[in-house]
């Protein structure tokens, strides 16, 4: 079984759920209390996919209103890219596709999977609501706090990824 | 008889008993009177209660006061902490300034016994040693006090600052963290003081340095403790020099596949590093 290991990049606005995301996914748990990220923390989780174990290096970076602000040797080197936003927030999805075009002109071959985030906190119906109002494709809704996606997800982006 | 007589009988029939008692009681007061008035007789009688008393209060002490002790200590430490730093500060720095003497006073010793030696072929060595080497006969004497060791060694990718590949004797913590976060501060540094195209070359903490050297690709960091001086700094310099020339031939030769960490790698960086 071969060993691949991947830098990716964890991207938004600030209180979003970037650190919950990573946290339910690396270690299965979930806080209700509210720390904000400064600079940068790595997480590392390995997952087997297609017979193979990827190793994803997860770089979790402080929460920015825009990637021009999160500090650009940061990117670097970096493979796939999940953008976060909280569906329960209009101001961190009202600019998602400036923010989506900015994302993809500075990786345009790695892949980059847009998450609704805090999908507990909506009924279905307000949800689509907001979906409608996109300009581009949401390709994960999640919870960080009841887990639902989260596994996919990485799954998803790791699959892309190889 | 007369009615008196009669009277004075049928009292002393009446009384006697009670006057028996009276005459007990009085006796038992004289006697109580006395024991109190004499001190040593009373610590006779009460001594060995008050210790029976004492030898189980001081059993039950810890259980049935000590909740009541921690907490109140407990408040008093939250509520006045200043006051608590300025009692415990003179302590706790005269047992730090004693333990700094008594490690001064030890490397001192270490240093007379290098001193001592100073005639002997070894001291002599050591001389030329330094004459040849440009550096301080003290800077010698030193590097044998606490001789220069590499502990790690960890060869990164440059931005991605995912591990390519590591050589340790001990056991730390994941190794892939560690990269990752030590190109996270190399980033930062980096990209915060907008030095151009600086890099951070060093990374020091208490008696470890982690020397940085960038190439075009990936950077090597490399965990030293103990004494650094010029001379080693300048030969590791030419080891990680001709480490990168092999290793440049090592990577046209094996076509790496990107993200793999080449477990081959390792006898490389054993080659050139290893002590």
């Amino acid at each position: 079984m071969s060993n691949q290991t991947k830098k990716i990049l964890l991207l938004g606005h600030f209180h979003v759920g970037k650190t919950s995301l990573i946290k339910r996914f690396v270690q299965n748990s979930f806080s209700e209390e509210y720390i904000t990220s400064i600079g940068v923390t790595i997480e590392k989780k390995t997952i087997e996919i297609k017979g193979q174990n990827l190793t994803f290096i997860i770089w979790d970076v402080a929460g920015e209103v825009s990637i021009d602000r999160t500090p650009q040797n940061y990117l670097l080197g970096c493979e796939g890219i999940i953008y976060v936003f909280d569906l329960s927030r209009p101001s961190t999805w009202e600019n998602l596709q400036e923010q989506y075009d900015k994302i993809q002109s500075k990786f345009p071959f790695e892949p980059i999977k847009i998450v609704g985030n805090k999908s507990d906190l909506l009924r279905k119906k307000e949800i689509e609501e907001i979906i409608s109002k996109l300009t581009l494709d949401v390709d994960f809704l999640c919870s960080a706090k009841t887990g639902q996606n989260v596994e996919e997800l990485f799954q998803d982006l790791g699959l892309s990824m190889l | 008889m007369n009615d008196q007589e009669r009277l004075d009988q049928l009292k002393e029939i009446l009384l006697s008993e009670d006057r028996k008692i009276q005459e007990k009681i009085d006796s038992n007061i004289k006697e109580l009177n006395q024991l109190f008035s004499e001190r040593e007789r009373l610590e006779e009688k009460v001594g060995p209660l008050i210790d029976d008393h004492i030898k189980s209060f001081e059993k039950d002490i810890p259980r049935k006061l000590g909740p009541s002790i921690t907490a109140a200590l407990q408040k008093q430490i939250n509520d006045s902490q200043n006051e608590v730093v300025d009692l415990l500060y003179p302590i706790i720095g005269k047992l730090i300034s004693k333990f700094i003497r008594i490690e001064i006073q030890h490397l001192a010793e270490k240093i007379d016994d290098q001193l001592s030696n100073a005639f002997s072929i070894d001291g002599w060595i050591k001389r030329i040693k330094a004459w040849f080497g440009g550096v301080s006969e003290t800077e010698v004497i030193l590097r044998d006090v606490a001789p220069p060791k590499l502990e790690e060694i960890f060869l990164i990718e440059s931005g991605s600052g995912i591990l390519i590949n590591s050589y340790s004797n001990n056991q730390t913590i994941d190794r892939d963290m560690i990269a990752g976060m030590m190109t996270a501060i190399k980033s930062f540094v980096e990209d915060a003081f907008k030095g151009g195209q600086q890099d951070l070359e060093v990374i020091q903490y208490e008696s470890y340095k982690i020397q940085l050297y960038s190439f075009k690709s990936y950077y090597l960091a490399i965990v030293i403790s103990g004494v650094i001086n010029a001379e080693f700094l300048f030969n590791l310099q030419n080891t990680v020099l001709e480490f990168a020339d092999s290793y440049k031939s090592y990577s046209k030769t094996k076509k790496k596949q990107e993200g793999v960490i080449s477990e081959d790698l390792t006898p490389l960086l054993k080659e050139f590093f290893s002590e």
